[in-house]
């Protein structure tokens, strides 16, 4: 499933950063691996979306070299990134219930 | 020291090559774990390109990148208008660099705080009397003021300045400031190093001390630890116990080297036998109003009234005020009429620019409607305008301060003396921000015509229906600039005219190939009268041998400056005819106390009787000769020559042995005074002063005419006279120059008002053929039409001349009515010219006319030279 929800893509990579800062990759890779292969993140949309969460001061971005020895940009939740993970991940729930109980009784 | 692997790793690099290299990774790392190639991993990425561009877009703020867009807009703008861009950033630039510089030099003046701590507390107070306008203060009479309660918490009296030389190494002429030891407290001023006066340093006889200028410290002394050394000043070594503070500001801004105490006798000063003169400064109790401490003090100044004669009482009144008011009162007109002439350059400028900007709005209206149809909002549009508008100025705004540093070097190189503080005038931080403030305004202002135009739909057709709707904004936008071209050019013209009087003021001496310098001689080397009266006449007998001195006299003054002595004229006894006690003053009489050679050297005709003699020069009897003027008032009707009379009412009588033409002696603007010369005789007789024709002041000028080159005989001047006394410091000056000096001001301000009213000529003119070229353009169907139906070039070239003279004419009219009243306000300005002169307003006005008529002519030639068929062509 390509996802372009809105906001989607933004809860997905602060999830996935949660456990720890990654690179766009591997974000990719994680959400990939953990959905089993259910989503699979737009790579196109993936970038621009990580560049955004950083100008707001959601991800905070760094230069590392990386599992296989290359340079590779490494983002990391910021105190702000965890808290609209929260809010987000909630909005998503309430969201999803919403969803199901319409579908349920359609 | 971190690793070299996490340095490379941190260092900053091109962000576009940082969102590459991140893409890069993600596809290699795709193509590794596909097992692909690049190429196909790229290919399922999607469009790479398009992912970097909106993360650019991510990097920078959402109105910033409008910004960007706007300026990447207007950059490629002006470029493609390179002519229209470099016009108005030069117009603009103009303005703003003159005002820059102008304000540079100001701003010190009008409204930079001063620096003092409260200088808003301090007052200056005194009395006035018309001899002398400024506050001042006999000692006795500040002594009793001081100590008497009033709305002044604190005083501070200033003898003013004195030369004072520095007698030791090579020696220097100095300023003196002389002061109560109370000033720097309360003026809140901190030495730069060492310590101010205590009150025992403040008493006759004291041990010597004094403050040096910061200027001294660094050129003189180099900056050397001075504090604690002695140094020899007028022949006395005076102890050096402190620094004061750079750009430290004498009261009066006069540039002073040291500083030194009053040292007042108070009971000597108390007998009012010898009265000194202080100018006086007072601290107001906090929450006091100047009207305040002048009510306080009216008890204190009717007390002191008493001791002045009474027929002089009416003329004397109390004096209190601010003391910035005081520190600029002779400037404040000559700052202000410069401030508001470049103000009234900028406009011009200004209203030059929205003039340019309207006219390529309309050219680029059609752009503009195909913006506004394809969905930019009004506010984006305007938003654009207002973006180009902020490029430009800032443009301007760098060319201008570069420009205003320019103007500021020709300033000084104009008149060094032309206004207090200029040598110190610098475009510093608080000019800078000025500056740029001007420049957002000036952009502002100049765009805000144009951006406030719609596109309108219309605009969209193609033709060229949407034609003169806005052409009265222009055109007024042409007068406005005539008419603030035209104030300045009045005013200019009135300080040329006042100029041109000055310049041709009779001085009533020959001023070419005179040179003069002033010698001192101090009580330590020259304790008695025979001492100095020796150096003088060895001195003036050397210069007299001297290849190429054609003349040399000796005078206790040299005209046309003031600063002479002076007696009143009342109190000039006449044989036979005592003196009437209750007479009014009537007025100031100079004294000059001269050798005979003096009226040569000057070329000073004597008119009546005989001049004096070289025998004379030995004669026991007091002798004068007057000038035409004191003749006149002393003996009405009847001869002076032969008459006897006693200054002062005491002492010797002097017999009058000739009449000398009037010659000048208040300067070159106030009036001149009635003046007596006095013979300076060999056997010298102690008379008080300063009618006393002796040598016991020690001061003496040397007059010289060359038949020479003036700048070849300077340096023999000065070697005689350091043969005599090598301790003297000799500064060598030619009468010429001198005159120029007293005339630097009005020429400082003639010429810098001359250069800002031609600026605005040049650019009112530059705008209004611009605007009839305009209107030209727009009129070309219409005037093919008219030339088709049968119009003579003539025809057509008077039309559109007529239309401009419409313009012209209601520019002139209204700067003429400002013009009037502006004028007024630079009265104190002018010479021997009135502000409404109608010959300079009327040949003023005439000029403008005339240019604005010469810059409408060529596109009005234009215009009749019109081919009929390709103006109707004309879409």
């Amino acid at each position: 499933m390509t996802n372009n929800l809105q906001g989607t893509i933004d809860l997905l990579i602060l999830k996935t950063l949660e456990r720890g800062p990654n690179h766009g990759f591997g974000i990719t890779l994680h959400i990939q691996e953990v959905s089993d292969g259910l989503l699979k993140v737009e790579e196109g949309s993936l970038y621009p979306a990580l560049h955004r969460l950083d100008r707001d001061k959601l991800v905070d971005a760094e230069w590392k070299v990386s599992e296989n020895g290359r340079r590779a940009r490494y983002y990391k939740l910021t105190p702000q990134g965890r808290q609209a993970l929260a809010a987000q991940t909630e909005s998503w729930e309430t969201l999803r219930k919403g969803v199901k109980k319409v579908l349920r009784f359609a | 020291m971190k690793n070299p692997l996490s340095r490379w790793l941190s260092r900053r690099r091109d962000p576009d090559a940082e969102l590459r290299e991140e893409l890069a990774y993600h596809l290699d790392r795709r193509a590794e774990l596909d097992k692909t190639n690049p190429t196909a991993a790229r290919r399922q990425f999607g469009n790479v390109t398009q992912t970097q561009e909106e993360m650019r877009t991510m990097r920078i703020p959402i109105w910033l990148d409008g910004l960007r867009q706007d300026l990447a807009y207007a950059a490629r703008t002006f470029t493609r208008t390179p002519g229209f861009t470099l016009a108005s950033v030069v117009a603009l630039a103009l303005g703003i660099g003159a005002v820059t510089a102008v304000f540079s030099v100001v701003d010190p003046l009008l409204f930079r705080p001063l620096p003092y701590k409260n200088a808003d507390q301090i007052v200056s107070v005194g009395m006035s009397a018309p001899i002398q306008p400024s506050e001042w203060l006999l000692g006795p009479d500040y002594i009793e003021w001081r100590d008497k309660p009033s709305a002044i918490e604190s005083w501070a009296a200033v003898e003013g300045t004195r030369n004072c030389d520095l007698t030791e190494g090579e020696p220097v002429r100095l300023t003196c400031g002389v002061v109560e030891s109370t000033f720097l407290n309360l003026f809140g001023i901190q030495p730069f190093m060492g310590r101010g006066f205590t009150k025992d340093e403040d008493v006759p006889n004291a041990r010597p001390v004094g403050l040096i200028s910061y200027e001294l410290w660094q050129g003189h002394f180099g900056g050397a630890p001075v504090i604690g050394h002695l140094v020899e000043m007028d022949g006395q070594k005076r102890e050096v116990i402190g620094v004061l503070p750079k750009r430290f500001e004498f009261p009066g801004l006069r540039q002073v080297d040291w500083l030194v105490p009053l040292q007042m006798d108070v009971k000597r000063q108390l007998t009012r036998q010898v009265m000194v003169i202080l100018g006086v400064f007072g601290r107001m109790k906090p929450g006091a109003t100047v009207d305040q401490v002048r009510e306080s003090l009216r008890p204190l100044f009717n007390h002191a009234m008493d001791y002045v004669p009474p027929q002089f009482r009416k003329e004397v009144n109390l004096k209190v005020s601010g003391f910035r008011e005081r520190q600029v009162r002779d400037f404040r007109t000559a700052s202000l009429v410069l401030l508001g002439s470049v103000l009234g350059v900028l406009l011009v400028a200004c209203a030059n620019v929205a003039n340019l900007m309207l006219a390529r709005g309309a050219t680029r209206e059609r752009e503009m409607a195909v913006r506004a149809a394809i969905g930019a909002s009004r506010t984006r549009l305007l938003r654009q305008t207002l973006t180009e508008n902020l490029f430009l100025s800032g443009a301007a705004g760098i060319a201008g301060v570069g420009l205003g540093y320019l103007l500021l070097a020709i300033f000084r190189g104009l008149a060094p003396q032309g206004v207090p503080l200029l040598a110190t005038a610098s475009i510093d931080l608080r000019v800078l921000s000025f500056a740029l403030a001007l420049s957002v305004l000036a952009g502002t202002l100049a765009g805000l015509a144009p951006a406030l135009r719609l596109p309108s739909p219309e605009s969209l057709t193609g033709t060229r229906a949407t034609g003169v709707r806005k052409d009265w904004l222009r055109q007024t936008l042409a007068a406005a600039q005539i008419a603030i071209s035209l104030v300045l050019l009045a005013g200019s013209g009135l300080l040329i005219q006042s100029l041109w009087r000055i310049q041709q003021i009779d001085l009533g001496v020959d001023t070419g190939q005179i040179l003069f310098t002033h010698v001192a001689l101090n009580d330590q080397r020259y304790p008695t009268l025979e001492k100095k009266q020796a150096f003088y006449l060895q001195l003036e007998d050397r210069l007299k041998h001297m290849p190429g001195a054609a003349a040399v006299a000796l005078s206790t003054s040299v005209p046309p400056a003031t600063h002479n002595e002076a007696m009143i004229l009342s109190r000039i006894e006449k044989e036979g005819q005592p003196l009437d006690q209750r007479a009014p003053t009537g007025g100031m009489v100079n004294v000059r106390n001269i050798t005979p050679v003096y009226f040569n050297a000057l070329r000073i005709p004597i008119v009546r009787g005989r001049p004096f003699t070289e025998e004379d020069r030995n004669s026991t009897e007091g002798l004068i000769i007057v000038d035409e003027a004191l003749a006149h008032r002393l003996y009405p009707s009847g001869t002076a020559v032969g008459k006897r009379i006693r200054p002062g009412g005491n002492g010797e009588w002097f017999t009058i042995v000739g009449v000398a033409r009037n010659a000048r002696n208040g300067g070159l603007f106030d009036s001149n005074a009635p003046e007596y010369y006095v013979l300076l005789r060999t056997r010298g007789i102690q008379l008080p002063r300063p009618a006393n024709g002796t040598w016991d002041r020690g001061r003496m000028y040397v007059i010289i005419r060359t038949s020479s080159d003036v700048r070849a005989i300077a340096p023999l001047i000065r070697a005689e006279i350091n043969r005599l006394d090598p301790k003297i410091p000799v500064e060598i000056q030619s009468l010429d120059t001198e005159v120029r000096q007293l005339a630097a001001r009005p020429r400082f301000n003639a010429m810098l008002l001359a250069l800002f009213a031609a600026i605005a000529l040049a650019l009112a003119a530059i705008g209004l053929a611009g605007v009839v070229s305009y209107l030209v353009v727009q009129r070309t169907q219409e005037l093919g039409v008219r030339m088709a139906l049968g119009a003579t070039p003539s025809n057509v070239r008077s039309l559109v001349l007529n239309q401009s003279l419409k313009w012209i004419l209601a520019g002139a009219a209204t700067g003429l009515a400002f013009g009037l009243i502006a004028t007024r306000g630079i009265k104190s300005m002018l010479y021997g010219v009135e502000p409404n002169d109608p010959w300079i307003i009327g040949g003023v006005t005439a000029t403008l006319i005339a240019v604005g008529v010469l810059a409408s002519w060529l596109p009005a030639r234009r215009a009749a030279r019109l081919d009929p068929m390709v103006a109707l062509r004309h879409d």
